[in-house]
């Protein structure tokens, strides 16, 4: 079968309304696509906010991978029947943040890679919260749009077992702004030291505004 | 093509059946395409899942359809737990999806399991979805296809390249691919059976036995309805590469050959179908007709079968009949034409049988298709079983007794495979095989048959295109098929059937045919035979009788070797501590475990 549908057809419409919507414009509520990104392990989430940020997410990697600006994502190429070939998806805009390297977050000792199992996630209205494991502790990462849409918000609560120790967040080679109010630059990362507090604070932004 | 040609003519023949089948098109909404998965909520919401990653539900009156949910990867597997809460088994892992808030709308997205290996290739599903009674998931994954060549770098687990035996088209390349899959309700992901191609449909029987169908191909030598269970090995390699303890180089194609656990109902190729979708049990209780608790399986081409299973001697086996589709519509239907690509199916509350469609894959079409049954009685098979001689026969109206009394109403043609690196298989030793004897009962329903001869492993085609029903009505599916994996008193076959022919040789003739497989049986056999004299015969005496109450008696307890040769190794390799019988899983090879047990079959199996 043809893809896109063929002129005149009654699926040309259908197509059309799904690659309209997914193309960023009047985007009211998550898009959410698990499928083939550049640069990302098979079956990563590409996730678009209200407001025209998106990110890749890559639960095998190291969660969040990287993230841009403008439009959503062109599915074309991972919608089935279009071949026996795979090719990732296109994003529609420009990259303002980027990860690599091994999974990020660390309990206690920042050079060992911890053991992380992905548990799910739950959608909301204008955010996306990720959830899984890392050494044993149930992790509960919320992600969504600055109130000004210059970037990313994203929260970490922990479960029983979080709190009592320090937790590093190290990003690797990571191109754009990585900041937060209650962790201090250590090691080429964050440092967030033991409290009374199971959660804490991630904003990433662009290098230039 | 001949049997094609022949259920065309069989076809042509009848005229005046009723109807008793509609076929309906479910109308669906702008956007809706590429059904993935089918299944009702327990207050009848119909729910279907999409390749294009969604969830979509309908009311049960027929009316608006809501998006449930979106952004999944290839979801075919569906467990629909109430209008809140669904499982959906997709690419990378088995989900619970529910709406948390009641707004109509999923929220919250747990993972249950994923434990398998992922490529961007395309080709690699998952397969599934069922839940047993202990809440336990079960599915399968697909190998992958070599047709995949933009290769990219990135994989979730190592990747293992190296082909097992002879490289095939489709393979193992991250862990697990090929493999069928429990998940527990804590998460818990155990691979529990191996050699798996493409089982592009996971079915539980009403007492819980696991079924899946899977594709001819490389090393499937025909497609079917397999039996799962733990160890088993279904034919493909690849898979292998994964198992614990496995050494490079250490396997054979005869060696698998003996592992190998061969379709319960093999569905020859063309003749039924192309590609088996979904394997659902009618359990209407006579709301969709005469067929309550078989099987209906659609196929990616333009069918619908119908196949019966019993399990003979501890192994699934049974028949298969077209039941919808064709180029034209059987007799018995009236409605739409029964549309390509239906490879997911689901039985309503009100026990009409939905059928899912999907495009793609080289054909098809995106719909989904009510059938449903009006009263009407088709002229059809209703039952076949093996008995000790030969096939027992019941219809589902009653039969002219003086055409069913003919010998010559019945043909049976006998044929098996080859297992081979090569995309699927010829017919092979195929014969006619003469009924010699029958017996009709007296209400002309049901009739005995009596084979000139009966062997195991051998598929049996039989043809009814002469038989009509007291009004002279034809039967609406006179040619059907009957996998007879092993006898009713176990015996199973044991020849070698892996040797290809040499250049210029056809196909073996039957008797040549017949006279080689007795060499291999007998060298099998006899390898057995020096075995059972070495270890055996001191309990179980030179005549199998077993010492007095001791030992089992294998001439006179015919249930010793009516059991599964996964019972019968068990007890070779663990012992039966209760019965004082050793274990021998140290001190003998697996060959000579292998040809102990075909010895036992072969001497003391009822012959």
């Amino acid at each position: 079968m043809p893809f896109p549908p063929a002129p005149g057809s009654p699926r040309l419409l259908a197509f059309l309304l799904v690659a309209l919507s997914l193309s960023g414009h009047a985007r009211s509520e998550v898009q959410l696509a698990r499928t083939v990104l550049p640069d990302a392990l098979p079956s990563s989430f590409a996730v678009g906010l209200p407001g025209g940020l998106s990110f890749c997410y890559d639960p095998t990697r190291g969660g969040l991978s990287y993230a841009w600006k403008g439009g959503f994502a062109d599915l074309s190429s991972v919608r089935p029947n279009v071949g026996k070939f795979v090719y990732p998806i296109k994003l529609l805009g420009e990259r303002f943040y980027r990860e690599s390297g091994d999974f990020p977050l660390r309990r206690g000792d920042p050079k060992r890679v911890p053991s992380v199992h992905f548990k799910g996630y739950r959608l909301e209205d204008a955010a996306i919260e990720f959830h899984y494991t890392v050494d044993g502790v149930q992790v509960h990462e919320r992600i969504q749009a600055r109130p000004d849409g210059t970037g990313l918000v994203r929260r970490f609560r922990f479960d029983e077992g979080g709190a009592d120790a320090r937790w590093w967040y190290l990003p690797g080679t990571a191109e754009g702004n990585i900041s937060s109010p209650t962790g201090r630059q250590e090691g080429g990362g964050l440092l967030f030291e033991p409290g009374s507090s199971r959660e804490f604070t991630l904003e990433i932004t662009p290098s230039r505004p | 093509m001949r049997t094609l040609a022949l259920f065309c003519a069989g076809l042509a023949a009848t005229s005046l059946a009723p109807a008793a089948y509609r076929i309906e098109n479910v109308p669906l909404p702008e956007g809706l395409g590429g059904i993935a998965a089918v299944g009702f909520t327990p207050a009848s919401t119909l729910v279907v899942t999409t390749r294009y990653g969604e969830i979509w539900t309908r009311a049960p009156d027929g009316g608006t359809w809501k998006r449930f949910a979106t952004g999944l990867n290839e979801p075919l597997g569906l467990v629909v737990e109430s209008e809140r809460v669904m499982y959906v088994s997709h690419r990378p892992e088995l989900l619970r999806v529910a709406d948390t808030d009641g707004d109509g709308k999923a929220d919250t997205f747990t993972a249950l399991g994923g434990e398998w290996g992922l490529t961007q290739n395309y080709h690699e599903f998952f397969y599934g979805l069922r839940r047993d009674r202990e809440g336990n998931f079960y599915g399968a994954i697909s190998l992958d296809s070599s047709g995949e060549k933009n290769v990219l770098p990135q994989s979730r687990g190592q990747r293992n390249t190296a082909p097992v035996l002879d490289p095939s088209f489709h393979t193992s390349d991250v862990p697990w691919r090929g493999w069928a899959v429990k998940i527990t309700p804590e998460g818990k992901t155990e691979h529990f059976a191996s050699g798996l191609r493409q089982p592009n449909g996971i079915g539980m029987s009403p007492a819980g036995d696991l079924f899946a169908t899977d594709n001819q191909g490389d090393y499937k030598p025909g497609g079917g309805l397999l039996h799962l269970a733990p160890g088993d090995f279904h034919g493909h390699p690849e898979s292998l590469k994964w198992a614990p303890g496995f050494t490079p180089g250490s396997l054979t194609l005869e060696a698998l050959w003996q592992r190998y656990k061969g379709p319960a109902i093999v569905f020859p190729h063309g003749a039924m179908g192309v590609s088996p979708g979904e394997p659902v049990w009618d359990l209407s209780a006579g709301k969709f007709g005469p067929y309550s608790g078989q099987v209906f399986i659609g196929d990616y081409s333009n069918l619908v079968m119908r196949a019966g299973l019993e399990e003979v001697a501890g192994a699934w086996q049974g028949f298969v009949f077209p039941f919808l589709g064709r180029t034209e519509l059987p007799p018995y239907a009236t409605g739409e034409r029964l549309a390509t690509g239906s490879t997911r199916a689901a039985f309503a509350p009100d026990g009409s049988l939905y059928l899912g469609q999907t495009a793609g894959w080289g054909a098809g079409s995106d719909g989904l298709q009510r059938v449903s049954w009006d009263g009407g009685m088709p002229t059809d098979v209703l039952n076949m079983t093996l008995t000790d001689r030969g096939f027992a026969l019941t219809f589902t109206r009653p039969m002219d007794r003086a055409l069913l009394a003919q010998l010559s109403s019945y043909k049976f043609t006998r044929f098996r495979f080859y297992y081979q690196v090569k995309y699927g298989s010829p017919w092979v030793d195929e014969s006619a095989v003469p009924v010699t004897n029958l017996q009709v009962a007296p209400d002309g329903r049901s009739v005995e048959l009596v084979l000139e001869r009966l062997d195991p492993g051998f598929i049996y085609e039989l043809s009814l295109l002469d038989l009509r029903a007291t009004d002279g009505e034809s039967l609406a599916n006179p040619i059907g098929y009957y996998t007879a994996n092993r006898l009713r008193n176990g015996q199973i076959a044991v020849g070698d059937t892996t040797r290809l022919p040499l250049p210029g040789e056809s196909a073996l003739g039957a008797k040549e045919s017949a006279a080689q497989d007795e060499r291999s049986r007998e060298t099998l056999v006899a390898a057995g035979e020096k075995v059972y004299k070495l270890f055996c015969v001191a309990c179980h005496q030179p005549d199998g009788r077993g010492l007095p109450g001791g030992a089992a008696n294998f001439v006179e307890d015919k249930t010793r070797l009516a059991k599964s040769d996964t019972e019968l190794m068990k007890s070779i390799v663990d012992g039966v501590e209760t019965k004082g019988m050793p274990a021998f899983g140290s001190s003998l090879t697996k060959p000579q475990q292998r040809a102990v047990l075909a010895y036992l079959r072969a001497t003391f199996g009822g012959k």
